[in-house]
């Protein structure tokens, strides 16, 4: 009840005068549901009444020797009554709510997950072909036969999935994986050990294995034989085929010092000015240096345009390599960074990292050394033919 | 109407029907001591903050309290909120 007549409206009134309770029976008689009535300390009546009862009680003053004031207007509909002299307050409302439902008919955004070899623009470029871009309707959209369509317009894709959500086209795709190839040659071979290792498992398809788990072999040595021996019988030579895990560690040092080369401004600048929107720029802009830095120096917001239209000024930097002497925190950071793009570079891809740990030293010239050990696990299985 | 009355009695009870309904006897329900709903009440006889009486077909309700107020009066129920007393029926 209650929140029924916040939506349709209701009057607190006052109702003074003689009789007050004949009146109200009166009242109640007619129909007429009176609420939180409640005797003030001046002796009227303070009652709560919904918009058609209160013309109703109007009608009925007569019968009161006395009077019936309006205390306070609520509601819902009292609320947009005020609005009927605020026009232009009124239609922009109606305006905004209107774009917003236009706007909502249409895609605005594609947002594409699962790339790491495909980029997001050849997927966007096939979403072009088959007329799924920001701006189309979205009702033209059929899900189905587009993710069917990205995966047959792309052997790399294996499979493609679309979603809307609202205004976004949420685009999830999974690659394919590269299938290993299929190795045709039967040339006999042995497998050795690329690199030293404790081996952790041996796994030989053809062949014979050579060493077992918990071994710990030399580069070159012998793991899986492509010479089968039997007694009684010729040696029969095949293509050694098998896996071979083994823990390997490798120590990766790195020295810098005693000064670093760091970029400073040389005094030369350059600026430009960017207009943007949602985050895409419109002007472009190519520095004339090879080594530079910007700086936003001020953004203004385009004010009275409807959409969020962005006006950057940057400022970019002319930078100059020099040699700067560095302090011994920089230097064991640069140290330590060093040597572990060294780690990174020297890694097989197929490595999984046990362990890995780092130190470094201060040296008497002022460098800084740097050691990572890193503990691996692998395969350092390596074919060599059979002479 | 000594008569009417009774035999309207009888009949009601006879076949059990609500008292309330057929003899439009006031129904007094309580709610703690801060709620109380009047059904078949005949109209208000007097209102004031400490105090109501109440027309019904058993006679005067006289409500005791303070800080009364109606939260709802409509036809034939009224519902009393605040700090209530007490209640008897003056004349029966």
């Amino acid at each position: 009840m209650g929140l029924w007549n916040s939506l349709s409206g209701y009057v607190i009134i006052q109702i003074k005068g003689l009789g007050l309770e004949r009146f109200i029976n009166a009242a109640a008689a007619q129909g007429i549901v009176l609420q939180n009535l409640k005797r003030q300390k001046d002796g009227s009546l303070q009652a709560r009444v919904n918009v058609e009862d209160f013309y109703a009680l109007h009608r009925m003053r007569r019968e009161l020797r006395g009077e019936i004031h309006i205390l306070q207007k609520r509601g819902l509909i009292m609320r947009l009554s005020r609005l009927r002299h605020r026009k232009v307050l009124l239609y922009g409302w109606v305006l905004i709510l209107l774009v917003l439902f236009i706007a909502s008919r249409y895609l605005w955004f594609v947002d594409i997950q699962g790339c790491s070899n495909i980029s997001e623009t050849e997927i966007l470029e096939i979403l072009a072909g088959q007329g799924v871009a920001p701006g189309v309707n979205r009702s033209t959209i059929r899900l189905n036969s587009l993710a069917e369509a990205i995966r047959v317009a792309d052997s790399r894709v294996s499979w493609a999935g679309a979603s809307m959500q609202g205004v976004i086209l949420r685009v999830r795709i999974e690659e394919s994986q590269e299938i290993p190839a299929y190795d045709e040659d039967e040339t006999p071979a042995n497998i050795v050990a690329a690199k030293d290792g404790l081996i952790r498992s041996i796994v030989a398809i053809n062949g014979r294995e050579q060493v077992e788990a918990g071994k710990v072999v030399r580069a070159g040595e012998l793991l899986i034989s492509g010479a089968l021996t039997r007694d009684g019988y010729e040696t029969m030579y095949v293509r050694a085929k098998g896996t071979v895990i083994a823990e390997v560690t490798y120590v990766f040092t790195a020295t810098v010092g005693p000064k670093l080369v760091t970029y400073v401004k040389t005094g030369e600048t350059q600026d430009y000015t960017e207009i943007s929107l949602f985050g895409w720029s419109f002007t472009g802009f190519e520095a004339d240096y090879k080594a530079y830095t910007v700086e936003l120096r001020k953004r203004v917001l385009l004010t009275g345009c409807f959409l969020p239209l962005f006006v950057s000024e940057y400022r970019c930097f002319a930078l100059e390599k020099v040699l700067e002497a560095a302090s011994e925190a920089e230097l064991i950071e640069a140290a330590l960074a060093e040597a572990e793009a060294k780690m990174l570079a020297a890694l097989p891809k197929d490595a999984r990292i046990l362990s890995k740990s780092s130190s470094t030293e201060l040296l008497a010239d002022g460098t800084v050394r740097a050691s990572i050990v890193v503990t691996t696990e692998e395969d350092i299985g390596y074919r060599v033919p059979i002479q | 109407m000594k008569k009417k009355r009774s035999f309207r009695h009888k009949f009601t009870e006879a076949l059990e029907l609500p008292a309330e309904v057929m003899e439009g006897t006031p129904r007094v329900t309580l709610l703690g001591t801060n709620d109380l709903l009047v059904e078949n009440q005949q109209g208000i006889y007097e209102y004031y903050d400490k105090g109501l009486r109440l027309s019904t077909s058993c006679g005067i309700l006289s409500i005791e309290g303070k800080d009364l107020e109606l939260r709802e009066l409509s036809q034939e129920r009224v519902y009393v909120a605040g700090e209530i007393r007490g209640l008897w029926f003056e004349n029966q």
